[in-house]
């Protein structure tokens, strides 16, 4: 067995084939390492400036508490900063390896107090280029070593009945079993070598260029990443042997594999994915620009135009009625946001939805499964967007219980929302505020997640090696005339 | 080989009492015969019509989207301009037409917005509806009919090709074309005829299915719409041609099928799905994104800063002539009713110089947004050019602009709509609008204020009595006001404004776009048939004995 190991790995390390992929991926690599340095150091630069100017405002509206309210609400701002605040996530450690769909864009949000939160692009996606999917090592993996995989083991056994030589191998004292398992390792142990060096490559490139430093649990993932790499790599180079075992020659093989790498790589995940947005539509944002006009323009116009009718500007007289006008104000503004709030959560599960089905069919090839499972052992991806919205929301709600109490220790304070001089007019010490602070996923939740597209890869892969390993047993010895 | 041995009877036949020419035809003739019948062809065609009925159909979904938004952009645009009763008020909103052949190929189409405001506060350089998208989708390429043929018949193409010479020199068939004294022309180019002929007819076959798709969702293109699509089809046969050569190149360089098959298979994987990737994402090395996010910040901040000068420059004025009225204020401008001609003359000067102020900090902020788009723009022609060896970029780029959906369309309404915006400044300003009473009130001649004349809004009121009349008044004047603006009694006289007429980007400059690219598939073609005719000239059509068994 270790003959015919040691063999193929010697014919293929030869072979013109094995050079231009190692050429073509290590290239691949080194790109990625120079290209993903500079782009975590402008995600970093971009995070950083939203971090900045959130915290700027924050000590600005510290000064009176009902700033704290009236700066962050878009609707109803008041004084200099009528815009929502802008939270973002740091980019992601994982930037080289897997960028999920992070690279054009840095995760943010814009708040709106108390509690609408809308997703937006603070990205450096160029909207001059034709989409083209991002170079990580995933795609590396994923699109171009899959299709080396088959170009390497797509005639290691129909190449030799060609050649006639498959006689001879059959005659060591091992099984055929044996024999199939000592090319498949063959060829395993090539693209992981392979893999191995372009990833320290990247790597290196990636750190030196000052790229973001990895930690140990970093690490971690990158191993149990390279597990999906090897595991998705293994079924497309059993699929190989188990094409090559059939095969009348070896160009027959090469063509239906190539087709079977279409089908999975390409048509499949792409053409799926077009047919989804297609029949499945979204909420549009104009639609839910619309929704929001329609239902909100009156109220807004009645309610800013006539502001002065609600709300009295003479304290005393407004105490005498308990402030029913002002309050009537606020609920409606609170009424409002809600309904904002609730038309956006509607246009984020439609997303949403539309992705569900994008990535069920997606599940359907190997390639998808890979992608995904990277995606989520590496913590990028829509599981990390899923968990970066929710940490906002966790966030809003304290930031807004935490206005309120400041709002109810001042015994001055009538407590009403969003009307200006209705609320506490103390300072706050900024300290105090709670700032967004975003925790990537732990390694055992992004574990949990990729668990199911793991498994599934393994249960594919064991189908594709008994199919190939009861093919080779019925296998041809000799070209039939 | 039976219809090989037929084909070889015809030649001797044709040979002896026919041209050179009718020799091409016959080897066409067989070539096409066989690449009809062999199995990779039925698998690839079949693949491509699936693929292309998928894509067509998801294109007129996305068309119908797209022209359903247009529609309401468009009317909200009318509505706007009827709505508006000074000229402070009034913003002209542009929107772009929809592309019908992005059901061919969507280009840019979907990725933009299509409304722009024209006014005298903004020089348009940016949409505003831009789509934001869904966050899952941005790592999916388009998937339109274009790339669907550009990959799929692309890699038949070179299927079809790769084992033009080394298969029937494996078979040994070229030895006995040969001994029929054949010129090495004649074969070569009746294999590429052959060729070329199955290609259009695949691409024959995706076409229908698309026009059907088409038919069927009751799309219809416009007439001038069809030399464009024709152009588009001629662009693909080259495109594919260019494919054809490269395989045949291929094939003549290598000396075993399965060899020219493998390396047919890296140059396809190459060619159409690395280089293009790779390119796009090393030209972010070469220029550095912008981010967006700064760029709003910018903006954002210089926004501020016009409105702290008009603010600085109304402190200077003084307070305003006390008079009572009712005054709107709008996203952009203002609208004023019932005021003493004193407190006019007051806010006219105000007015006037902020909108000097406004059109000088709208160059400003045009400019920032320019240098963001130049560069991108820079980012984008980098990765163009580093991916210049890849045909499938320039076919990309070719039908982009041949079916009207690249971004030059959208800068080229982009540029309509800032010329339309100086013609309207133009106007302004021989109107002198600025400076009259219209810009900033909606009064008809000879208004005479409602209020009372002795209590002031000014002056604190005497009594809470006086208060409370005071603001019903006010309120009731309010509400006439805009019922007044609703039923258009207040309406501007908009019709000696200049008129927006924009014609899209013609033909011909689309045409102009694309020289480098065409000239580019057309080099490619040229290039690799008089390799693979120089290295076949000499090529050797014995099969060596060690060879293969």
């Amino acid at each position: 067995m270790s003959a015919i190991y040691w063999r193929e790995i010697r014919d293929l390390l030869k072979s013109a084939r094995f050079r231009i992929a190692v050429c073509l991926f290590l290239i691949g690599m080194t790109v990625n390492g120079f290209v993903m340095s500079s782009a975590y150091q402008d995600l970093l630069r971009m995070h950083n400036d939203v971090e900045l100017s959130a915290s700027e405002r924050f000590r600005e509206s510290a000064s009176h508490v009902e700033l704290l309210a009236i700066n962050f609400n878009e609707v109803f701002g008041s004084g200099g900063h009528s815009e929502a605040l802008n939270l973002s996530a740091p980019p992601p450690r994982m930037l080289p390896v897997a960028s999920g769909t992070e690279l054009g864009r840095l995760l943010g949000v814009e708040y709106n107090f108390p509690n609408a939160v809308q997703p937006g692009d603070l990205g450096l996606s160029n909207e001059e280029m034709p989409v083209r999917p991002v170079l990580d090592w995933e795609f590396m993996v994923r699109i171009l070593l899959s299709f080396i995989a088959i170009i390497l083991s797509y005639d290691l056994i129909v190449g030799e009945r060609e050649r006639g030589t498959l006689a001879l191998t059959l005659a060591y004292p091992v099984s055929r079993r044996r024999v199939l398992l000592a090319k498949f390792a063959a060829v395993m142990t090539l693209l992981a070598w392979l893999l191995l060096a372009g990833s320290i490559l990247s790597v290196l490139a990636y750190l030196t260029r000052g790229g973001g430093a990895f930690s140990a649990s970093d690490y971690a993932r990158m191993l149990l990443f390279a597990l999906g790499e090897i595991l998705y790599l293994a079924i497309f180079v059993a699929v190989s042997l188990l094409v090559s075992s059939r095969a009348s020659a070896s160009t027959y093989s090469l063509t239906a594999l190539l087709i079977f790498w279409i089908a999975v790589v390409v048509v499949i995940p792409q053409g799926g994915t077009a047919a989804v947005q297609g029949f499945v539509r979204t909420v549009s944002d104009v639609q839910v620009e619309q929704k929001i006009m329609r239902q909100l323009e009156d109220q807004v116009n009645e309610l800013v135009g006539e502001m002065d009718s609600f709300i009295r500007s003479d304290m005393n007289e407004a105490r005498k009625d308990d402030f029913a006008s002002e309050r009537n104000y606020a609920r409606r503004v609170n009424q409002m946001i809600t309904t904002i709030k609730t038309t956006l959560d509607e246009q984020q599960a439609s997303h949403r939805r539309q992705a569900r089905i994008i990535q069920n069919i997606l599940r359907l090839t190997p390639a998808g499964l890979f992608q995904l499972g990277s995606e989520r052992i590496l913590g990028v991806g829509d599981t990390r967007e899923e968990h970066f919205l929710q940490a906002v929301d966790k966030w809003a709600e304290g930031y807004a219980r935490f206005v309120q109490e400041q709002d109810r220790l001042d015994p001055q304070s009538p407590h009403i929302f969003y009307v200006q001089n209705y609320m506490s007019q103390r300072a706050v010490d900024p300290a105090t505020i709670p700032r967004f602070q975003f925790e990537e996923l732990s390694l055992k939740e992004s574990l949990k997640n990729a668990l199911f597209d793991w498994a599934l890869l393994i249960f594919e892969l064991i189908v594709a090696l008994s199919l190939s390993i009861v093919a080779f047993e019925r296998a041809p010895v000799s070209k039939t005339v | 080989m039976n219809g090989m041995d037929e084909a070889q009877a015809d030649f001797s036949k044709v040979t002896r009492t026919a041209g050179a020419l009718s020799v091409v035809r016959a080897i066409a003739a067989r070539e096409l015969r066989d690449h009809l019948v062999s199995a990779r062809f039925r698998l690839i065609l079949v693949t491509t019509l699936a693929l292309v009925l998928l894509s067509t159909l998801a294109g007129t979904f996305n068309y119908r989207a797209q022209a359903e938004q247009y529609e309401t952009a468009l009317e909200r645009a009318r509505q706007k301009l009827r709505e508006a009763t000074t000229w402070s008020e009034f913003q002209p909103i542009l929107v772009r037409a929809v592309a019908p052949l992005m059901i061919l190929n969507a280009g840019f189409e979907t990725r933009d917005g299509r409304v722009v405001i024209v006014s005298n506060n903004q020089i348009p350089a940016t949409t505003e509806d831009a789509p934001a998208g869904t966050p899952y989708l941005a790592r999916f390429s388009e998937f339109d009919v274009t790339t669907v043929l550009g990959d799929m018949l692309g890699l038949l193409a070179v299927l079809l090709s790769f084992d033009a010479v080394s298969g029937e020199r494996e078979r040994g068939t070229l030895a006995l074309s040969f001994s029929n004294s054949l010129a090495r022309w004649q074969v070569i180019f009746g294999k590429y005829l052959g060729g070329i002929l199955a290609l259009a007819l695949a691409l024959a076959a995706s076409l229908l299915i698309a026009l059907i798709v088409c038919f069927i969702s009751r799309v219809h293109f416009p007439g001038a719409e069809w030399p464009r699509i024709a152009l588009w089809i001629l662009a693909i046969l080259i495109y594919l041609s260019a494919m054809f050569w490269i395989g045949m190149l291929i094939s003549v360089l290598t000396r075993r099928t399965s060899s020219s098959l493998l390396a047919a298979m890296i140059a396809w994987f190459a060619l159409v799905i690395f280089i293009p990737v790779v390119a796009a994402f090393a030209a972010r090395q070469v220029v550095r994104s912008p981010s967006s996010y700064m760029l709003y910040r910018e903006l954002a901040g210089l926004n501020e800063e016009l409105e702290q000068r008009s603010a600085d420059f109304k402190k200077s004025l003084g307070a305003p002539p006390e008079s009572e009225g009712i005054s709107i204020s709008l996203e952009q401008g203002v609208s004023m009713s019932f005021y003493s001609p004193e407190t006019y003359s007051w806010w006219i000067k105000y007015y006037a110089r902020r909108a000097q102020m406004e059109r000088e900090y709208a160059l400003k902020i045009y400019n920032r947004i320019k240098e963001f788009q130049d560069r991108n723009r820079t980012q984008a022609e980098r990765a163009f050019n580093l991916s210049a060896l890849s045909p499938v970029v320039h076919l990309e780029r070719v039908a982009d602009e041949l079916t009207g959906t690249s971004r030059d369309d959208a800068y080229y309404f982009m540029d309509a709509a800032r010329q339309y915006r100086q013609s309207l400044i133009d106007f302004y300003d021989a109107n002198h609008l600025t400076t009259s009473l219209r810009w900033i009130t909606d009064d008809p001649p000879g208004t005479e204020s409602p209020f009372p004349k002795e209590t002031s809004l000014g002056k604190k009121a005497n009594t809470e009595e006086d208060t409370r009349s005071e603001t019903e008044l006010g309120k009731k004047l309010y509400a006439q006001v805009l019922a007044e603006r609703e039923s258009g009694k207040r309406v501007l006289p908009i019709n000696e404004i200049p008129q927006f007429n924009y014609q899209p980007q013609s033909l011909n400059r689309a045409i102009s776009k694309i020289f480098s690219s065409i000239a580019a598939l057309i080099l490619i073609n040229l290039l690799c048939a008089a390799a693979a005719y120089l290295k076949f000239r000499r090529y050797d059509v014995r099969r060596k004995r060690a060879e293969g068994v």
